[in-house]
């Protein structure tokens, strides 16, 4: 499966790290993620080959009686984390510095990066991922899916993709912990250019349903260090206004009035009890998620596993 | 205000620069499509005001750096009649000092030095800054302010220079300059100007040490604002000139008894000699009236002068009375100071009475009176042909009777032993208040208790009092003559002067005596001989001269200003009872000399120096009175007779004799003329021009500048173009280090804020 994004120096880095569950998430996998529910049906799947070993309870009679072939039911209970991944496809994503180096040429670029690394993570430790792909509205959801193959379904509605439309992550999280009917993790990579009240009302809903919610806040280095000189003028890539200003003047006071924002948004998801992690474009993607997903690890196992909710 | 390189003030222009590289600014930016556009706005939506009036400021203190720069580089001035830094007006306050001197009246062609001067004045008048007050002072010797305070009315100004008058005063530069001063001092201007319009006379200038004239320039330097002195020069460059410095009678009496002769000092200034110059003697008649001309009476022709020439002119006076006597010489470009005038009393009879207090028998020389007479009327008194002079009357004190002392101008005491109080009286009115003479012999009957008694002591009418013991010789070497005579040093009293000459010296010394009266005279009261007396000198302070001594130093003679007259004590006697001066020649001009100096009375002088008060002292009685007094253009002013601090006499003042020629007071006697001492006054005097004025010699500015290096002062001339040389000279206070620091402040400014203002880190 070659895909664009799916480069293989990230994949070479993060390929053999898992995307663990902090919290108590449905269903169940054999011992990776532990479920609260036993014992109850779940949702057929698909079937595959018995093995030596199988529990013969789940052994597809029908199939046999009509094939002769012994298959047993998969169920999505066996899938035990859903990570929903949001990529955030709105105008602003497609910023991009002029002296871009590298493979991403802008945000939504290295979003799509991640998205298709953490996929590739998520499947193969054999979870279900699922992508949505919004901008003021969920634009495109593609269901959860655990088969290998979903990673080029996954990929080529990435390079689909163009930017559009404003930013609405709070809506967008209402609409998925709406859709999303088990818990699970939900990824949501995004420049987060949204009121901070509508995104922490995304992020409660998504909690209050039991979903643990990582943030990987992404920002241009140029959005961080705002390093313009002379006399310019700013044209929004979401709203049609321009301010024409000496970036030397207003610097200061527009790194302050990022930071203000960029601190509550950490301070607002640690309250909140999600991962929080601010994400600049000059930093390479493997480098990112490597050092996410092993600190992540890490942290799971000196700080125990997740209470659940 | 006023710009002295107008032209780079248009630098001032590059204050746009920064405006218009902000404004080419606004069009030169590059675009950049922004995702953080919300941060971006909500920063700017905070800052911009602060923005932008940051970027303002920056701008304008850029712009404003740029223009002061170019201001201070045009070196602006800030003139007085201009806006000061306060924006209130500014005013000058002006003194012109109007050269007025005889030496102005000097001409070169059709115009004098006045006129130039003048012409000068105007037209400072019509550059001074507007709104400038003027104030006028002629300077002469005497400074007077003729416009005392500062007139904005410029056409009174201009009329008052136009209708200034040349005087026939000195030059008193320090004068002028301090009365100016005096006006200024305390006038309320921003700007203090003194404009000296003088040809510069070198002796119009104080010494460099003076100290008055330290003082002066020391307060005009420390005055604020600082006055501002121009000295403008009206002199032509030449100094040549001829004049008649001096004019003296031969003799201290002139009388018609014989010719007068006159002595006129001609002066020649400047490099080349005078040649043929022609003096003339002139003579007005006796009591005439001052417009009356005067008459050539001698004329001489001089060959040549270089330097100082006398010429002696003579005439003869055919009856007494005060006279106009004048020496001319051929006018030249200075006219004023080619004439010198006289006022002269000349005397036609002396009436001498003579009170013998021990006469005679009778034909044989045994009382003073004989000697006395045969001393001063030589002559047949009936010999209408060959009159005497002095006219002698001897009597005895039982004699005096009716007689009325004012009959005579002089009277002797010789030898007498009664003096009557009516007579002691009489001679007191008859010497302080007439102004007549008293002549005093010693003899045996003058007692010195009666005499000191009667007519000694302040309100008497001795030099002092007679002393109790007399004079005796000391014992003679062997092989001289016994006693003692007159001493011949100090010889400059007018009555033994004659015998100053050494070759009349031995008859002086030749009389000798036995005895005379020892004089107590206190020192305090001498004074030396001054022939001319002061004013104070008439008021009755009984100033004393030792006319002579004897030859062992007491005094022989002495003389004492009583009131108008004087008093001479003789030491010694008339006849030959103490001495055989009587038998010596040298008593014949003793006498004689004795009585006309006395008969003329303590007078004060008639021939004055331009400027120099006009004093006249009378008789108390003539207090109150309206006295005329006229000068040489024929103005008549009335001044009255002022009483004395002592009570007993009334002096007349008159201060304003600036012109050169003769003044006249007269008045006729109230009542009855001749009673009770309230006689008519009807006196000459002439006035001259100081002898240095003629001296043409200017000082030129580098001699100002050598003289008083200390001095701050503009010099102009004074025919050439003064307004452009005062506008030029006048450009009021630069203020380009002002404005420089101006443009370092905004710099300065805009470097600080920019920094202060400019993000940190980031």
């Amino acid at each position: 499966m070659a895909s664009t994004y799916l480069d293989p120096q990230v994949l070479a880095k993060v390929g053999k790290l898992d995307l663990k569950a902090k919290y108590v998430v449905e269903g169940f996998i054999s011992g990776m993620h532990r479920s609260p529910f036993k014992g109850f049906s779940v949702e057929f799947a698909q079937h595959r080959g018995y093995v030596a070993g199988d529990d013969l309870k789940h052994l597809d009679w029908k199939v046999y009686a009509k094939s002769e072939r012994l298959s047993i039911k998969q169920y999505e209970a066996e899938t035990n984390l859903v990570t929903t991944l949001l990529l955030d496809a709105s105008e602003s994503m497609a910023y991009t510095s002029p002296n871009r180096k590298g493979l991403a040429s802008d945000k939504l670029e290295y979003a799509k990066l991640i998205i298709a690394a953490l996929s590739y993570v998520v499947l193969s430790q054999s979870d279900a991922v699922a992508l949505g792909i919004f901008d003021e509205k969920l634009r495109e959801f593609i269901p959860r899916s655990t088969r290998k193959v979903h990673l080029n379904r996954i990929c080529a509605a990435l390079e689909n993709i163009e930017p559009q439309n404003k930013t609405g992550v709070g809506d967008v999280l209402h609409t998925v912990a709406q859709r999303v009917g088990r818990r699970g993790v939900t990824v949501i990579v995004s420049d987060l250019f949204d009121k901070i009240e509508n995104i922490l009302s995304g992020i409660q809903h998504l909690r209050h349903d039991g979903h643990e919610v990582i943030v990987l806040h992404l920002l241009d280095k140029d959005e961080l260090t705002f390093p313009f000189e002379g006399l310019v003028q700013f044209k929004g890539l979401e709203y049609a206004n321009q301010v024409l200003c000496q970036p030397r003047m207003v610097k200061k006071a527009y790194l302050e009035e990022l930071n203000k924002f960029l601190t509550k948004m950490k301070a607002m998801c640690t309250r909140n009890g999600v991962d929080y992690v601010q994400v600049s474009t000059d930093t390479p993607v493997d480098i990112v998620l490597s050092a996410y997903l092993i600190g992540r690890e890490r942290a799971l196992m000196s700080g125990g596993r997740g209470a659940g909710r | 205000m006023g710009f002295l390189n107008l032209m780079l003030a248009g630098f001032a222009g590059a204050a746009a620069i920064p405006i218009i590289i902000h404004l080419l600014n606004q069009r030169r930016f590059k675009v950049v499509v922004w995702a953080a556009m919300d941060f971006l706005l909500a920063t700017i939506e905070k800052n911009s005001r602060r923005l932008q009036l940051q970027d303002l400021i920056l701008m304008l203190l850029r712009a404003f750096a740029l223009v002061f720069l170019a201001l201070a580089l045009a070196r602006p001035t800030l003139t007085p009649g201009g806006l000061d830094l306060l924006g209130r007006q500014g005013e000058t306050a002006a003194v012109i000092v109007l050269d007025n001197s005889l030496s102005m009246g000097q001409r070169t062609g059709n115009e004098s030095r006045f006129d130039a001067a003048k012409r000068a004045a105007l037209a400072i008048i019509d550059h001074l800054p507007k709104g400038a007050g003027t104030a006028l002072v002629l300077m002469s010797d005497v400074a007077v302010d003729e416009i005392p305070e500062p007139s904005h009315d410029a056409a009174f100004v201009r009329a008052a220079i136009q209708d200034a008058v040349l005087s026939d005063g000195g030059t008193d530069v320090a004068g002028g300059i301090s009365k100016a001063w005096s006006i200024l001092k305390d006038a309320k201007a921003l700007a203090k100007e003194v404009y000296v319009v003088s040809d510069m006379q070198s002796n119009a200038w104080p010494a460099s040490g003076d100290a008055g004239w330290t003082t002066l320039s020391n307060e005009l330097t420390a005055a604020k604002p600082a006055v501002r002195l121009y000295l403008a020069n009206v002199s032509d460059g030449s100094d040549s000139n001829l004049s008649i410095a001096s004019l003296m009678p031969v003799d201290e009496q002139v009388s018609t008894e014989s010719d007068a002769a006159f002595v006129a000092t001609l002066q020649n200034y400047g490099s080349g000699a005078a040649t043929n110059v022609t003096v003339e003697l002139l003579v007005g008649a006796p009591d005439a009236p001052l417009n009356e001309p005067l008459r050539i009476a001698a004329s001489v022709v001089v060959d040549k002068v270089e330097g100082t020439a006398q010429v002696r002119l003579e005439t003869r006076f055919a009856g007494g009375g005060d006279y106009r006597i004048a020496v001319r010489a051929a006018p030249d470009r200075l006219p004023a100071d080619d004439m010198r005038s006289l006022a002269l009393p000349v005397v036609e009879r002396i009436k001498v009475l003579v009170i013998d207090g021990q006469p005679g028998d009778g034909g044989n020389f045994n009382g003073a009176g004989d000697f006395l007479k045969a001393a001063l009327s030589p002559r047949d008194p009936n010999d209408d042909a060959n009159k005497a002079l002095i006219d002698t009357e001897v009597i005895t004190v039982a004699q005096l009777g009716e007689r009325s002392l004012r009959d005579y101008q002089a009277v002797i005491l010789a030898n007498v032993a009664d003096l009557p109080t009516g007579l002691v009286e009489g001679l007191k009115t008859y010497v302080k208040a007439e102004g007549r003479g008293l002549i005093i012999f010693g003899g045996d009957n003058v007692s010195s208790v009666r005499y000191n008694q009667l007519l000694g002591g302040k309100d008497g009418l001795l030099p002092g009092l007679i002393a109790a013991r007399q004079v005796e010789p000391d014992v003679a070497p062997s092989g001289e003559a016994p006693g003692f005579g007159f001493a011949t040093s100090d010889l400059g009293h007018p009555v033994v002067s004659f015998f100053s000459d050494k070759d009349a010296q031995p008859f002086l010394a030749a009389p000798r005596f036995t005895r005379a009266l020892g004089l107590d005279i206190d020192t305090k009261d001498v004074a030396p001989v001054d022939p001319k007396a002061k004013p104070d000198d008439a008021l009755g302070d009984n100033k004393v001269h030792i006319v002579a001594r004897f030859t062992g130093g007491q005094p022989a003679i002495a003389e004492r200003l009583a009131g108008r007259g004087r008093v001479l004590l003789f030491a010694c006697t008339a006849d030959r009872d103490w001495g055989d001066l009587p038998l010596r020649p040298a008593f014949l001009m003793l006498a004689r000399r004795a009585v006309q100096h006395v008969a003329e009375g303590h007078r004060l002088p008639r021939t004055l120096q331009v400027n120099d008060p006009l004093v006249e002292v009378v008789g108390i009685k003539a207090a109150g009175a309206q006295v005329t007094v006229r000068d040489p253009r024929g103005g008549a002013r009335t001044v009255a007779a002022v009483p004395t601090p002592t009570g007993d006499l009334a002096r007349i003042d008159f201060a304003d004799t600036r012109f050169s020629g003769f003044y006249s007071l007269s008045r006729s006697a109230g009542g009855s003329a001749g009673t009770n001492g309230d006689t008519a006054i009807n006196t000459i005097y002439a006035a001259n021009p100081p002898r240095a004025e003629s001296n043409l010699d200017a000082l030129d500015e580098a001699g100002v500048r050598a003289l008083f290096p200390t001095l701050d002062f503009t010099w102009l001339d004074g025919r050439g173009e003064v307004a452009s040389a005062i506008d030029g000279k006048r450009v009021g206070r630069e203020i380009w280090p002002l404005l420089f620091l101006l443009a370092c402040a905004c710099l300065i400014a805009e470097s600080v804020l920019a920094l202060r203002w400019a993000p940190k880190g980031g």
